[in-house]
C-alpha cells in the first residue's frame, strides 16, 4: 500500500515538475500569429523581405512619424502633431519629447534628419523620398522636411511607411543589406526584438516597457509557422490565423471572432511586355478578352471574391475610376485581334511563320497576405487561353523562385498578386514605374513605354488639389486598363479568426496597414484595448492609463510550492511506511 | 534456369494476388479513356458535388469528377513507373554485365561511377533539376532512370562474374563464341530473374517517387496525378471530403505498390530456392 502511494505521490511529483514551466509560461501575455510561409527576413527595414508580411514584421519594431489607425486616419507615432508650410514647401513635425530607443537613447529630430539622409544613400523599397529635398532639425524635438517638388502621397508614402533609424547605431552601417548585428533591430516600436529564426520561420518580440504610448498589452508577440494555421488556431495553438472562407461560420460557433477583410489585394498575372507578341497593346487587350474573371472567382475561389478592375487601383476604393475600361469576357473577340496581328488558327492553335503561340506561366499559389495556398489559376488560365488557340506550359513553382524570374524577366506570363491596392494610388507609380536605385519589386510592371502614363503618373504624385488629383487618378487607371502592362484578374475575400480570450482585438485597416497591405495586424490592436483603435488622442495626452497586464505566473506561483510539498510528503511517507513494517 | 516460371507463379498465393491486384489496376489505367466517365480536365461541373450515379467519387473543388480525375493519375503513376523501371533496368543490365564481361580500367571507371551516383540521394536532384529546367514527365523519367541504374547494374555485375567461371560459359568460349554472343545466348537468360526482381523493385520505387514528387508539387500542376490529388485533397480536410476525394487515390497508390511488392516477394522466392517453404524444388 505504502508503496503505491510513494508512487503516486513520485508521479504527482514528476508531473509538477514537467508541467509547472509550461503553466507558467501560458500565463505570460504571449500573443501567438500563425504563419504557412514562415521566413520573411529579418525584421528590420532593410533586411525584411519586400512584401507585406515583410514589412509587418518590421513594423512593431520600427515606428514611423504617423501612423493610419481603423478608420485610415493618421494619428501621432513618433510625431505629436505636424503641420504642411505651403509657402515653405516643407513639412513641419513636431515629436514626442519622452520617446526612447531600445538601448534606452532619446529619440530626437536629428535621428529623423539622419534617416532622410540615409535612405537618400541607400535607398529603401518601400520609400521613395525623390521629392524630399531635406530634413533638418529645428530643435531636438521639432524636424522640417523641405520637398523638392510637391509631393501629394507624403503623409502616407514617407510620413506613415519611412522606418525611423537610431543615427547613433546606423551611422557606423555602409551596407544595411547585409547588416544583421543584434543593433540592427534596435528601434522605437511597441515591441523589442527577441529572436528570428530563418529555419523554422518564427519571429519572437516582447513588450518595450518604456515605450513612448505606454506599455503593449502583450508580453510577447510570437509569429510560428504552421502548415494549418486553421487546425492551429482550433487547438489553440495560436491566436490569430488567416482561414478558408468556408470556416467562418464555424468558427464564430466555437467563439473565435472572425473578421472579413477588404478587397485591397489582387491576384494578377505579370506580362512579359519585352517580348513578341506581349509587347503588343493589341495582343494584351486580346488576352484580357480571353481570360473569363467570373470563371476564376467562381472556380479558383468557389465565389469568395470579386473581379477586378482592369485600372489596378481596387474597385472598393474611394480613388477608384467610374469609367476603367472593361473586357467583358469574349473568346471570339480575342480571336478576330490576334489574327489582325498576322497569326493564322492551324488545328485551333495560332502560329505565326510556322511558330506556334504558346507562352510559358508561371505559377505561384500564392494568397491574401503572401500566403502560399493552392489555387486553380493556372488550370484555369490554361484552359482559357487553349481555348481561343494559345498554347500554355504550367509551370507551379515556389513564390520566391517566381518573384526571382519575374524580376530577371525569365517568363511570359505569371500568376502573382500583391495588396496596396485600396490605399493611396501612388501604388499605380510603384506598380508601373520601376525606381532607378531601388530593389526591383516583382510586382512592378516595369513599363515605360506609354507617355501618356507617364505624364499622368508625375502629376498623380504632384498635384496637391484633391479634386484635380482625383481626375488625374481617374484617368491614369483608365489609360492604365487600356495599355494593360499587367492583367488584375480577381480580389479574393480573405478571412482572419482571433481568440478574443487572449486579449487583443484585431482590425483590419481601410485602405491597409501602411502603404496598404490588407493584413489585419495593425500594431495599434497592441496598444489600446476595448476603446476606440481611432481615438488615439487619448493615448498621446497621456490619459489613457496603459493597462498592466496581470502575471498570474508571478501572482501565483503556486505549482512549485506544491511540487516541494509533495517532494516533503514522499520522503515522510516513505519513512513512516518503512517504521511499520519494522 | 531450369524453373518452370508460369507453374510456380500460380501456385504462389501471394503473387497471384499481387499480380491480381497489378492487372486490374493496369488495365483501368491503359482503358482509363475508355472507362473515365467524364474528361478529366473537365471543370464545368458544381464544386464538391457529393458522391452520385453521375459522379462515382463526387467532384473535387474546381469541379473535375474525381473519379475520371483518378484512372487518369492511375495511367500517370504506371506508365511513370514502367518507364523507369524498363530504362533503369536496361542501363543497369548493359552495364552490369558488359563490366564483368570486358573487365579491366572499363569495369573500374563503370563500377566507381555507380559507387558515386549511389551515393547522391536521387530525390534532391530531381527537385533541383525541377527547380532549374522545365519538369516534363519525360525529362523526370529519363532522370530518374539515369540515376537509379546502379544497384541493378552491380547485382547483375556479381552475378555475371560468377556465371563467367561456370562450365558451360568456357565451353561456349573454348567452342569461339564471341562475348556478345556469350552474352546474348548465355549471361542475359540467366539473368532474368534478376532484371525480374530489379525490374518490379524499381518500379514500386518510382511509382512513389512520383507521387511524392508531384504532392511536392513539383510537376505541371494540371498533370493527372496521384500525388497532386492527394496534396490538392489535404488541403480541404476541414470540409469533410476526406472520404470520396482523398481516400481513393491514397488507397489506389498503396495497393499499386503492395501489389508490386507482393510480385516482387513473389519472384524472389520462386528463384531463390532457400526462401521456399516448402522443399518443393525443381533445380
Amino acid at each position: 500500500m505504502a508503496n503505491i502511494k510513494n508512487i503516486l505521490i513520485v508521479s504527482f511529483v514528476i508531473f509538477s515538475c514537467i508541467f509547472t514551466p509550461v503553466i507558467c509560461a501560458a500565463a505570460e501575455n504571449e500573443i501567438r500569429i500563425a504563419d504557412k510561409t514562415g521566413d520573411w527576413g529579418h525584421p528590420s527595414p532593410y533586411l525584411a523581405y519586400g512584401r507585406g508580411p515583410g514589412y509587418l514584421r518590421m513594423h512593431f519594431i520600427f515606428d514611423t512619424l504617423v501612423w493610419k489607425n481603423e478608420t485610415s486616419d493618421f494619428v501621432p507615432l513618433l510625431a505629436e502633431n505636424w503641420e504642411y508650410i505651403a509657402e515653405e514647401e516643407a513639412y513641419v513635425f513636431n515629436l514626442v519629447k519622452n520617446a526612447k530607443w531600445h538601448d534606452g537613447e532619446p529619440i530626437t529630430a536629428n535621428d529623423i534628419v539622419f534617416t532622410i539622409e540615409y535612405m537618400k544613400e541607400h535607398p529603401y523599397c518601400w520609400v521613395v523620398l525623390d521629392s524630399v529635398d531635406r530634413g533638418e532639425a529645428v530643435d531636438d524635438n521639432t524636424v522640417k522636411i523641405y520637398m523638392s517638388s510637391t509631393y501629394a502621397p507624403f503623409m502616407e508614402d514617407i510620413g506613415g511607411t519611412m522606418p525611423i533609424l537610431p543615427e547613433h547605431i546606423w551611422k557606423n552601417i555602409d551596407n544595411p543589406i547585409d547588416y544583421t548585428e543584434l543593433d540592427a533591430f534596435i528601434g522605437s516600436g511597441p515591441l523589442k526584438y527577441v529572436d528570428f529564426n530563418k529555419e523554422h520561420g518564427t519571429y519572437r518580440y516582447e513588450a518595450f516597457d518604456e515605450y513612448y504610448l505606454g506599455r503593449p498589452e502583450v508580453d510577447q508577440l510570437i509569429y510560428v509557422k504552421t502548415g494549418d494555421a486553421q487546425m492551429a488556431l482550433q487547438r489553440g495553438e495560436v491566436d490569430l490565423a488567416s482561414i478558408k472562407p468556408e470556416m467562418a461560420e464555424t468558427l464564430t460557433k466555437e467563439g473565435f471572432v472572425v473578421i472579413g477583410g477588404p478587397h485591397y489585394w489582387n491576384k494578377k498575372l505579370m506580362i512579359n511586355h519585352n517580348t513578341e507578341p506581349l509587347d503588343n497593346v493589341t495582343f494584351r487587350q486580346a488576352l484580357a478578352y480571353a481570360i473569363d474573371q467570373e470563371e476564376f472567382v467562381d472556380k479558383s475561389l468557389r465565389g469568395y471574391g470579386i473581379p477586378a478592375s482592369y485600372g489596378l487601383i481596387s474597385s472598393e476604393s474611394k480613388w477608384a475610376s467610374p469609367n476603367v475600361p472593361a473586357y467583358p469576357y469574349n473568346p471570339d473577340k480575342a480571336k478576330e485581334m490576334i489574327e489582325s496581328l498576322g497569326y493564322k488558327l492551324n488545328n485551333g492553335m495560332f502560329i505565326k511563320d510556322s511558330e506556334p503561340l504558346e507562352f510559358t506561366v508561371l505559377v505561384s499559389m500564392i494568397s491574401v497576405g503572401g500566403q502560399s495556398t493552392p489555387d486553380r489559376d493556372g488550370e484555369i488560365l490554361k484552359n482559357q487561353l487553349e481555348k481561343i488557340g494559345i498554347g500554355v506550359d504550367l509551370i507551379s513553382l515556389e513564390t520566391k523562385i517566381i518573384d526571382q524570374k519575374v524580376i530577371n524577366w525569365e517568363f511570359d506570363l505569371a500568376i502573382s498578386g500583391h495588396g496596396g491596392i485600396g490605399g493611396d494610388p501612388k501604388i499605380i507609380y510603384d506598380k508601373v514605374i520601376q525606381v532607378p536605385g531601388t530593389k526591383v519589386n516583382p510586382n512592378t510592371a516595369r513599363y515605360d513605354k506609354c507617355e501618356e502614363l507617364n505624364d499622368l503618373i508625375n502629376d498623380l504624385l504632384h498635384e496637391m488639389d484633391p479634386v484635380k488629383r482625383q481626375e488625374v487618378v481617374f484617368e491614369a487607371q483608365n489609360v492604365y486598363a487600356r495599355e494593360l502592362p499587367a492583367i488584375s484578374l480577381y480580389y479574393p475575400t480573405s478571412y482572419y479568426a482571433y481568440n478574443p480570450d487572449a486579449g487583443v482585438d484585431w482590425f483590419y485597416t481601410i485602405g491597409g496597414v501602411s502603404k496598404g497591405i490588407p493584413i489585419p495586424q495593425n500594431k495599434l490592436s497592441l496598444l489600446v484595448l476595448n476603446t476606440n483603435k481611432g481615438d488615439i488622442g487619448d493615448i498621446v495626452s497621456g490619459t489613457q492609463t496603459p493597462m498592466q497586464t496581470e502575471n498570474p505566473a508571478q501572482a501565483t506561483p503556486l505549482m512549485p510550492f506544491l511540487a516541494v510539498f509533495a517532494i516533503f510528503a514522499a520522503f515522510y511517507i516513505k519513512q513512516y511506511g518503512g517504521n511499520r513494517k519494522q | 534456369m531450369h524453373i518452370n516460371m508460369l507453374h510456380e507463379f500460380k501456385s504462389n498465393k501471394i503473387g497471384v494476388i499481387g499480380l491480381s491486384i497489378l492487372l486490374f489496376l493496369f488495365i483501368s489505367a491503359v482503358f482509363a479513356p475508355v472507362i473515365a466517365p467524364h474528361d478529366p480536365w473537365d471543370y464545368s461541373f458544381n464544386c464538391f458535388e457529393p458522391p452520385s450515379k453521375d459522379h462515382l467519387l463526387g467532384t473535387n473543388d474546381i469541379g473535375y469528377d474525381i473519379f475520371s480525375e483518378l484512372l487518369w493519375s492511375l495511367r500517370t503513376s504506371v506508365v511513370f513507373g514502367i518507364s523507369v523501371a524498363a530504362i533503369a533496368c536496361t542501363i543497369g543490365l548493359l552495364v552490369g554485365v558488359s563490366a564483368a564481361l570486358v573487365g579491366g580500367t572499363y569495369d573500374v571507371i563503370v563500377m566507381r561511377a555507380a559507387d558515386a551516383l549511389l551515393a547522391i540521394p536521387s530525390i534532391l536532384v530531381i527537385i533541383l533539376i525541377a527547380a532549374y529546367f522545365k519538369p516534363s514527365l519525360p525529362v523526370l523519367i529519363i532522370t530518374l532512370s539515369l540515376i537509379t541504374w546502379q544497384t541493378i547494374a552491380r547485382g547483375v555485375r556479381a552475378q555475371t562474374l560468377s556465371l563467367k567461371t561456370k562450365l558451360h560459359i568456357k565451353a561456349a568460349k573454348n567452342m569461339g563464341a564471341s562475348t556478345s554472343y556469350i552474352m546474348r545466348k548465355h549471361i542475359i537468360p540467366e539473368l532474368f530473374p534478376l532484371f525480374m526482381m530489379g525490374f518490379v523493385t524499381k518500379t514500386r520505387i518510382a511509382v512513389f517517387m512520383e507521387a511524392g514528387l508531384s504532392f511536392l508539387g513539383i510537376f505541371d500542376p494540371s498533370t493527372k496525378s496521384l500525388g497532386v490529388m492527394i496534396s490538392y485533397a489535404t488541403h480541404y480536410l476541414y470540409l469533410d471530403v476526406w472520404l470520396n476525394w482523398l481516400l481513393p487515390p491514397v488507397f489506389s497508390l498503396s495497393i499499386l505498390i503492395i501489389s508490386l511488392a507482393f510480385i516482387s516477394f513473389a519472384v524472389e522466392e520462386i528463384f531463390d530456392p532457400r526462401l521456399r517453404r516448402n522443399n518443393v524444388t525443381q533445380i
